[in-house]
């Protein structure tokens, strides 16, 4: 995941001046927290956030326990990771409550992605055995409705397609549906607006006042500049948001918008859209993401992954072949297949805690998983058992076969050695702590 | 309040908060932090008694670096929409259709978003409303063959002006950006040329991702100006100043609006007014 990433460079920056002073002086503190400050607003952070915040661990800064402490650095990193937090909250779940009609409604700016969002929570309620009926809500751009049909029954979700021209009665006539065919949950897809435009935003408040929400959320595209305060204020002074829902995750977006959203509104962030897939929606845990804004990386996220995507048998059986060293290109591919579900190279290093001088950008790992499985597929068995029997006939035959050049092969059985070798390095590794303590 | 207010505010207070101001001016508007900061030096330099007309006539000087003029020289005239998701490119597309349209050209419309779920059928109702010809496939099928049909026919019923739609994408994505370059190689193949214009659209509400969104694109294709969409929120569209400076990428239409006729040519007057 590249979001984030330039917000967290730029820290580590001055996290690294602040580790290279021992102790600080007023004037290194100062110089330090100028850089944490143009790190945050060169994020697109909220000027007034970045204000406060700066003050904040400021006045911590300078309190005798930093000053007087071994690491001040670890220190002001640990004030600034409590005060992101603090500005973020805890995470909080969607307010459905059982046996009861709940009306969901996601609201937000043209072209914030509140249609493929509403698919996906749809989606997303599915997976927890959730009924959801996506009811199409937007009047005026041209096929909004036929995309969230299109979206619904490609992915077998409810939706109800019999809307009419206005909003009340359609929502009326939908609540009647709901009740006839027992579905208690409902994700109504509006249409964007924006927060200064009266008429939209009259309709708006008209719909709010006559149906009972259990949630309004607010759904904002995570590139969204400084901007994205002033129009999340602009609803929340119509309808009473319940929270945000932030897409582009996948983006390399700064972010400023997401750690602004809370401070603005009062209200949590609940999901994040990470991908065009339906499955790509996420329940948005704010510690995780400070934490790897500060560089302490987000290994619960990954664990997290890791387990859905590789089972323990797998890796217990892994674990097996590199003791034993058959671990084969068959392995290898199955290994990369793992990577590949949870996101790629980029995803799990930018989980992981900083690396100086690791440049995530530099891994193009969508293009070079796909080249890697076409060039093991076209391997015969026993090369993919043995990999030092591919010889320069071999390379040639294999290149033709899976449309490369003899040099990807070469790349390949070069990263295949470098993986085992790490693997090998892995096994006397006993714990994580361990690997923290590399870096 | 507007930045002449807020500025003749300032200045007649006169206090050490001045640079604050400016600057918090600046970063809301999303001018970026590098750019705010270079310009406070050059006020604080310049001793300046009168800041808002020197940054009126630094943002001018940088908007009069670039052409904003459309290229529409050769027969027929094409444009490659191009940007991220929900920036504005299949609305965007109508409204230059219906531009164009009210010059009395012919105008064709390809549907090269295969992607995005009723895509197609939005750009095909906004066709059958402009009452212009739209070339489409299936939902899912290549871009790069509908936009090699879609020239052909072009080619075939004289059109003067072709607008290609295309799939959002999110600049992280490297392989739909070589999708991209491949519609380029379509369009250069076909038409013995590269497009009159490749526009990526911008939406004026983005912060400094807009930044890595130009690099990104103009990496892929030939960008040869950006559409500035929804300029008539609540945001100014401040990151493309920096934008131009950095790219020399001029803006040559701004979304004003969400009727079909509010997409005018970009006037410089209009932008800095809205944006002052």
């Amino acid at each position: 995941m590249l979001i984030f990433n330039s917000l967290k460079n730029n820290l580590q920056k001055a996290f690294k001046f602040f580790r290279s002073k021992g102790r600080l002086s007023e004037q290194d503190i100062k110089e330090g927290l100028r850089e944490i400050r143009v790190a945050l607003l060169e994020a697109d952070v909220n000027y007034k956030i970045v204000k406060e915040v700066v003050k904040r661990v400021e006045e911590q800064a300078r309190s005798q326990k930093v000053i007087e402490s071994l690491t001040p650095a670890e220190q002001i990193i640990t004030i600034l990771y409590n005060e992101l937090v603090a500005i973020l909250g805890d995470a909080v779940p969607l307010n459905i409550v059982p046996n009861e009609t709940n009306l969901i409604m996601l609201v937000g700016l043209q072209g914030n992605g509140k249609t493929t969002t509403a698919a996906k929570l749809a989606y997303f309620l599915k997976n927890q055995g959730k009924k959801a009926l996506l009811i199409p809500f937007d009047f005026k751009r041209p096929a909004a409705k036929e995309q969230l049909v299109a979206l619904a029954e490609k992915n077998s979700l409810e939706v109800f397609k019999d809307t009419l021209t206005e909003p009340v009665p359609t929502l009326k006539k939908a609540l009647s549906y709901m009740q006839k065919n027992g579905i208690q949950i409902a994700i109504i897809d509006t249409a964007g607006r924006k927060e200064i435009d009266e008429e939209m935003m009259h309709e708006l408040s008209d719909v709010y006042a006559k149906f009972k929400f259990s949630d309004v959320l607010f759904v904002s595209d995570s590139t969204m500049g400084q901007g994205a305060l002033k129009v999340a204020k602009g609803f929340s002074e119509i309808v009473d948001l319940t929270g945000g829902i932030f897409t582009k995750f996948d983006s390399s977006a700064k972010g400023g918008a997401i750690l602004s959203f809370r401070y603005v509104t009062g209200k949590p962030i609940k999901f994040v859209g990470t991908g065009e897939k339906i499955t790509d929606l996420e329940v948005f845990y704010p510690d995780r993401v400070i934490s790897r804004i500060v560089g302490r990386g987000d290994l619960a996220s990954l664990a997290e992954k890791a387990s859905k995507a590789i089972s323990e048998e797998e890796s217990l059986s892994l674990l097996k072949k590199v003791q034993d060293d058959t671990f084969d290109l068959n392995d290898f591919k199955r290994e990369l297949e793992g990577i590949k579900k949870m996101g790629g190279f980029a995803s799990i290093l930018s989980s992981l805690p900083a690396i100086p001088g690791l440049n995530l950008s530099a891994l193009n790992d969508e293009e070079m998983l796909k080249k890697t499985e076409a060039i093991i597929n076209g391997m015969t068995k026993e090369e993919r058992a043995h990999p030092e029997i591919i010889d320069g006939s071999r390379k040639r035959r294999i290149a033709r076969g899976s449309g490369v050049t003899k040099h990807d092969i070469n790349v390949l059985l070069k990263n295949f050695k470098t993986f085992k070798k790490m693997m090998r390095g892995m096994k006397n590794i006993k714990s994580i702590d361990q690997i923290l303590k590399l870096r | 309040m507007s930045l002449f207010e807020k500025f003749r505010k300032i200045l007649k207070r006169k206090t050490d908060s001045t640079i604050d101001d400016i600057e918090e001016f600046l970063i809301e508007n999303n001018f970026g932090i590098e750019f705010t900061e270079r310009f406070l030096e050059e006020l604080k330099e310049n001793r300046t008694k009168d800041p808002v007309g020197f940054l009126r006539r630094k943002i001018e000087d940088i908007l009069d670096s670039v052409d904003t003029s459309l290229n529409l020289d050769g027969h027929p005239v094409v444009f490659l929409f191009v940007g991220t998701n929900g920036s504005g490119k299949t609305t965007s597309i109508a409204k230059v259709a219906y531009f164009f349209k009210n010059q009395g050209k012919k105008v064709l419309l390809i549907a090269g978003d295969t992607f995005r779920a009723a895509a197609i059928e939005q750009l095909t109702k906004l066709a059958d409303k402009l009452n212009v010809p739209i070339v489409k496939q299936q939902s899912g099928s290549d871009p790069a063959s509908v936009v090699f049909d879609g020239l052909e026919s072009a080619l075939k019923k004289k059109v003067d002006v072709v607008l290609i739609d295309s799939a959002g994408r999110v600049e992280t994505k490297k392989n739909l950006m070589n999708e991209l370059s491949k519609l380029q190689r379509v369009i250069e193949k076909k038409i013995g040329r590269s497009a009159n214009e490749v526009l990526l659209v911008l939406d004026a509400y983005t912060g400094q991702n807009a930044v890595e969104q130009v690099e990104v694109f103009t990496q892929a294709v030939n960008v040869t100006g950006i559409v500035l969409t929804k300029l008539d929120g609540s945001s100014s569209g401040g990151i493309i100043v920096p934008i131009i400076e950095k790219y020399k990428i001029p803006v040559k239409f701004i979304g004003v609006g969400e009727g079909i006729g509010d997409l005018k040519l970009f006037d410089k007057e209009f932008y800095i007014n809205q944006l002052m």
